[in-house]
């Protein structure tokens, strides 16, 4: 499977991201990596584009002391996707959609817009079509994106579920 | 199960309603950490052995606890005065499960639980708490805990610290759900990364009357903080008592959002308020005491007070007692009493269940008996 395609269903809890629309909520800690080209744009959006983690770890972590529990899924799995390489992936893809946006240089634009859209990228998608005067998202991407206030669920309201 | 808090602690309100610093303005700091355990799905989605699993594994990591307690000499600090020699011994475990309706909406009026915890079906939802309430633990909630420290006044980095504290110490025995570039996974994506939810009460009874509240939630919105009621959404309105509190917890670390709110946006909503307060007193000072008088006389001569109208009045003598308007009465025993006077304490309180014409006339006595000496 290539990376960031999504996956139907998370491979240790079998939840689906029509569940996450419908309740807000996800099933357990693997579908953070089994949805998250889709989970992407809406976490920037939720987090008025937050980026990455930057406050305290577990201290076991940081010591690179092994987990007391089993982390891994119940059924078999496909390779979990490397975090580090989409972020810097998309991170590159989108210095180069601005550099082409600058330069007028809309055919490559649209290619680089569809390779982040692909990855999940919907905000910087959504952001070049806007420039490029063009139309033509990926169907992966806006289906990402309806997990959000306008499906009537609760992740919508972003705030129903958080912690008060 | 019998009421989980016994009746002198329903009888002192909750510790985190005592004066704290800038106690004029600022009720009480909180500070809430979503965690949950690797390999275990969330609790929507549990199964009987993971719930049961979670529990036996939350009660044995919270035995170990080793609590800092205040210090001798320690006389100024927000837990100061606290009762010393708090042992893990003397944490409360409560079943939600197992507790009558009434004592939950207890929990909930007191913010040990939520609404959403109170109503779980779950059969092993429960809370642990320690005796002063300063510190608590929802287990299986939205997420398999959610540690919960309070303090009173703007105090959110002492929280903040002793939460920290909880924390480190329950990971030591638990693997948490984590990701580096994600932090610590929750249920729900609004709250991943930090998973801290850092609030600070406030009450801004003149900010309300001058008409600027909006200002003060728009100017909150801007920096990505939210304003909301004593009880969460939709009670903004209850007794002029705001919390504000971040919206976002991915890309900020737990510093960052503590020193936002605690020094640079709570500071400035604070001096806002006491500047329309003395701008009140000195500009329109008949207005301001016809509006805390008429309060102060429906509080001490009503003989029948729905909740609504108790906590609004407060909020109006409690502005009077700090304007200097009301003596004979503490601020703080004016704020315990919005407490005491909601559904679930006053039938706590009184030790017998009522219904609501029977509880208005005796939130109306218990309210007139509490401001006997309170005059102008």
């Amino acid at each position: 499977m290539a990376m960031g395609v999504p996956i139907g269903r998370c491979p240790r809890c079998s939840a689906t991201m029509g569940q996450l629309r419908d309740s807000g909520l996800l099933g357990c800690p693997t579908c953070y990596e089994a949805f998250l080209p889709q989970l992407l744009p809406l976490l920037q959006r939720y987090h008025e584009g937050g980026g990455f983690h930057c406050g305290k770890a577990p201290k076991r972590l940081i010591a690179g002391q092994p987990p007391r529990v089993s982390t891994r899924p119940k059924r078999k799995t496909k390779p979990a996707i490397d975090l580090v390489a989409l972020a810097q992936q998309i991170q590159l893809l989108r210095g180069k959609l601005a550099a082409a946006l600058i330069d007028e240089d809309y055919r490559t634009a649209a290619i680089v817009r569809d390779e982040l859209v692909r990855l999940g990228d919907v905000q910087a998608g959504r952001a070049a079509r806007g420039a490029a005067g063009e139309d033509g998202a990926s169907e992966n991407a806006e289906d990402g994106g309806r997990c959000d206030g306008e499906s009537g669920g609760k992740g919508a309201g972003a705030t129903e579920g958080d912690i008060k | 199960m019998t009421c989980p808090l016994p009746v002198e602690s329903i009888e002192r309100g909750a510790d985190w309603l005592r004066r704290g610093p800038d106690g004029d303005v600022v009720i009480s700091s909180r500070v809430r950490l979503a965690r949950n355990l690797a390999g275990m799905s969330f609790p929507g989605r549990m199964n009987g052995g993971e719930s049961t699993r979670l529990m036996r594994v939350t009660q044995s990591a919270v035995s170990c606890l080793q609590l800092k307690v205040p210090k001798p000499d320690e006389v100024t600090g927000p837990f100061a005065g606290l009762a010393p020699g708090l042992r893990p011994e003397k944490i409360v475990w409560i079943s939600i499960g197992e507790m009558a309706v009434l004592d939950r909406a207890l929990l909930v009026e007191r913010h040990l639980i939520s609404k959403e915890h109170a109503r779980s079906d779950r059969a092993r939802a429960a809370c642990f708490t320690l005796p002063d309430e300063r510190l608590s633990i929802m287990v299986n909630e939205e997420d398999h805990l959610r540690l919960q420290c309070v303090a009173p006044g703007l105090s959110l980095s002492a929280a903040w610290e002793m939460l920290d504290d909880v924390d480190d110490q329950i990971e030591a025995h638990l693997d948490m759900a984590f990701l580096p570039q994600l932090g610590y996974l929750t249920a729900c994506p609004t709250n991943v990364g930090c998973a801290a939810r850092m609030s600070v009460m406030l009450h801004l009874p003149a900010i309300r009357l001058a008409g600027e509240m909006e200002h003060v939630k728009r100017a909150a919105k801007d920096m990505n903080l939210t304003v909301r009621g004593f009880y969460g959404e939709g009670s903004e309105a209850a007794g002029d008592l705001f919390q504000i509190s971040n919206q976002t917890t991915l890309g900020r670390s737990e510093q960052q959002l503590c020193e936002q709110i605690e020094s640079r946006v709570v500071p400035q909503v604070v001096a806002f308020e006491r500047k329309v307060r003395e701008e009140l007193v000195s500009t329109k000072r008949r207005y301001l005491e016809d509006q805390i008088f008429r309060a102060l006389g429906a509080m001490k001569f009503s003989r029948q007070l729905t909740p609504e109208e108790a906590t609004a009045s407060l909020s109006l003598v409690r502005l009077g007692v700090h304007c200097g308007m009301i003596t004979g009465i503490e601020p703080q025993a004016v704020t315990q009493l919005i407490l005491l006077t909601q559904p679930a304490h006053l039938q706590r309180l009184l030790g017998r269940e009522m219904d609501q014409q029977r509880r208005r006339e005796a939130r109306a006595d218990l309210v007139r008996q509490r401001l006997e000496k309170a005059g102008g």
